[in-house]
């Protein structure tokens, strides 16, 4: 009955007029950055950080996490269509997406992931609503070494599940744990790798330089592989799925849709992880395999499920425990603090308004994403005929402006451009950058509950493995670096030829 | 290149900024009237930073997704990147209007030579819009340069 009567009192916020303005922008400017190849949701959602500037809390945030789950909606679009991934999340889509569209069933490809994305996303929500609660009641009783431990497992975890390297998970939280520390230690304010700039002195900001990793890094990207122009020029048609896809991807839709959000929550794993396991697991699963990858309905109604379903189960921990699980999270959490908002344990009490009318807009926002892509797909096909040589200035244009809106400074975009080369030497060595992200956002916040433990127990480490709470996360943690470097070390063991 | 001389190289430069964070956390005070000082964690990290490097170095992994651009492609992104930069660096002095219409004009013309008209029109009107997103809307300050606007 309380989560209803929040719930209500959430729907009366989300569906002010202003609120549902930015809603709409949200989802509308999510499916954009979802349906174009190359801008991702973490730099989609950097880059429009400057919106939100005039902004209370609840609407940055309503807006935010609309482009967040409206990326997830547009990215299958490119992939079933085109068999380029709008974003990440999308890329197993490509597979039987794509092969149905080649059959002539683009439509009913188009069709049910927007209805997986909707029926998962909307389950997604629910799940967030029910599990939110008692997850923030849990994190009321952490102290330093709980929330020292929780950073730890969440940094450890996403450095062992992005990318097909371990170690170079590990180089890229441990490179963005360095940046996290640019300006003043939390405790003493003694400055840190400086170099006696004035700009330094507060810290790099993040806006710069999740732009600079993901969008600018994607842009010289695209400029070096001299992209030919993908267009679609059939009509697309017939949007509604059949009976018998309903009846072949039911299955697939609830399995999806738990994966998604189970995956979601866990702090390190985003929609994208969400989606591959979904699809493996349908796989698996099915009484035919064989069919995976030549046009299955249910390969794609399982990752489009998963994917949106992570998006609701990802703000679990970053709405309770002020935690964010992924790099799109870590960005928004980033926005928040800039609005004051410092997400925890204690925003369930202290502001209701926010945590129900971000909720209750992520039911709506489904909805006005279903009308989005249903009816208006031919919109998105059109888009997907802008020529790249128009696109790409257009997008370093919005990203230069929205870097330099941060503090008016045109330093924060010569710290963009350092960044964005840096982004792109790290796509060159196949190291991952959500983890730089994730760890530039975390570190204050993991080196002060460190700092905090320590002065507790007068300096032994001892007070992680004494907490129970502490002690589970930081075993796991530590468990996570250990598996794959004992892999690699009974690898190294073995005589093998290094093939170039 | 070959990938695998690639990878050590990457490692290397790992190391060497694992290294580079020990020595500078070295310079900073272990200990403070707090408990631990601010070059506990920058010094742990550069220790791991390093020997993931020498890791890497010692056991090069070629990513087979990752593709090395030809001289051609590489030319085109090094173009663009220091028209950015020279975007960056003429905002303040040409205002955001005039230094965003060239850069979008020229923008567009290095990657589609042919259709001048087309990209000039296109550029000047998207630098228009985004100044009124971003200076009319958001009244976001943005630089006036010689227009003063």
């Amino acid at each position: 009955m309380e989560i209803i009567s929040a719930l209500l009192s959430g729907f009366s916020i989300a569906l002010q007029p202003v609120n549902l303005a930015y809603c709409f922008l949200g989802v509308l400017a999510g499916t954009l950055i979802g349906v174009l190849p190359g801008i991702g949701p973490v730099a989609g959602v950097a880059m429009l950080i400057p919106f939100s500037f005039g902004m209370n809390a609840t609407t940055a945030m309503i807006m935010m996490a609309g482009i967040y789950y409206g990326a997830m909606y547009g990215g299958s679009t490119t992939s079933i269509l085109v068999n380029l991934p709008g974003e990440s999340s999308s890329v197993v889509t490509c597979l039987d997406g794509h092969a149905l569209a080649r059959q002539g069933r683009a439509g009913a490809a188009l069709g049910m992931a927007a209805f997986a994305s909707f029926i998962a996303g909307t389950l997604g929500v629910i799940g967030l609503m029910l599990l939110a609660k008692p997850v923030a009641e849990l994190g009321l009783r952490f102290g330093p070494p709980e929330t020292f431990a929780l950073t730890f497992f969440a940094l450890t975890l996403v450095t062992g599940l992005v990318g097909a390297s371990p170690a170079k998970g590990i180089v890229a939280a441990a490179f963005g744990m360095l940046l996290g520390m640019v300006g003043p230690d939390p405790m003493s304010s003694q400055k840190r790798f400086t170099f006696g700039a004035l700009h330094l002195a507060d810290g790099l900001s993040f806006i710069s330089v999740s732009v600079g990793l993901f969008a600018v890094a994607e842009v010289l990207e695209s400029l070096e592989r001299d992209q030919r122009i993908v267009l679609y020029q059939e009509r697309v048609s017939n949007l509604l799925p059949t009976a018998k896809d309903w009846l072949d991807s039911r299955g697939a839709l609830w399995r999806g849709t738990t994966v998604g959000f189970l995956v979601g929550v866990l702090p390190g794993a985003g929609a994208t992880i969400a989606s591959m396991l979904a699809y493996a697991l349908e796989r698996r699963v099915s009484r035919h395999p064989e069919r995976f990858g030549h046009g299955a309905i249910e390969g794609v109604a399982a990752p489009e499920g998963a994917n949106n379903a992570a998006t609701a189960g990802a703000l679990v921990p970053l709405l309770t425990l002020g935690i964010p699980g992924s790099g799109t999270t870590a960005v928004m959490l980033g926005a928040l603090m800039i609005h004051g908002l410092r997400p925890g344990p204690l925003l369930f009490e202290q502001r209701p308004d926010f945590v129900w009318g971000v909720i209750a807009s992520m039911y709506v926002g489904n909805v006005l994403l279903l009308i989005l892509n249903l009816p208006l797909i031919g919109l998105w096909v059109r888009l997907l005929r802008i020529r790249p040589s128009m696109l790409i200035p257009l997008i370093m244009a919005f990203s230069v402006t929205g870097v330099f809106a941060v503090n008016n400074n045109v330093t924060e975009i010569l710290v963009m451009l350092v960044f964005g080369v840096v982004g792109y030497a790290m796509r060159k060595g196949g190291f991952p950058a959500a983890p730089v992200v994730l760890a530039l956002v975390l570190t204050p916040l993991m080196e002060t509950a460190l700092q905090q433990s320590l002065q507790m127990s007068h300096g032994s480490f001892a007070i992680f493995f004494t907490r129970p709470i502490a002690a589970t996360l930081v075993i796991i943690g530590l468990a996570s670096l250990a598996l794959p470097a004992l892999r690699g070390a009974a690898r190294w063991l073995r005589p093998t030829t290094v093939s170039g | 290149m070959s990938p695998v001389v690639i990878a050590r190289v990457s490692g290397l430069v790992v190391a060497g900024l694992g290294v580079t964070a020990c020595i500078l956390a070295r310079r900073l005070p272990a200990q403070t009237g707090f408990g631990l000082g601010p070059a506990f964690l920058p010094f742990w990290t550069g220790i791991v930073l390093a020997a993931c490097g020498l890791w890497l170095c010692a056991r090069p992994t070629a990513d087979p997704e990752v593709s090395w651009p030809a001289s051609r492609g590489f030319a085109r992104a090094t173009s663009g990147f220091i028209l950015l930069l020279l975007y960056a660096l003429a905002l303040q002095p040409l205002g955001y209007l005039i230094g965003t219409a060239v850069f979008l004009v020229v923008g567009i013309l290095l990657l589609e030579p042919v259709r001048r008209a087309r990209a000039l029109v296109v550029g000047i009107a998207s630098a228009a819009f985004l100044f009124l997103i971003f200076r009319v809307w958001l009244r976001i300050p943005l630089p006036g340069g010689v227009l003063g606007w």
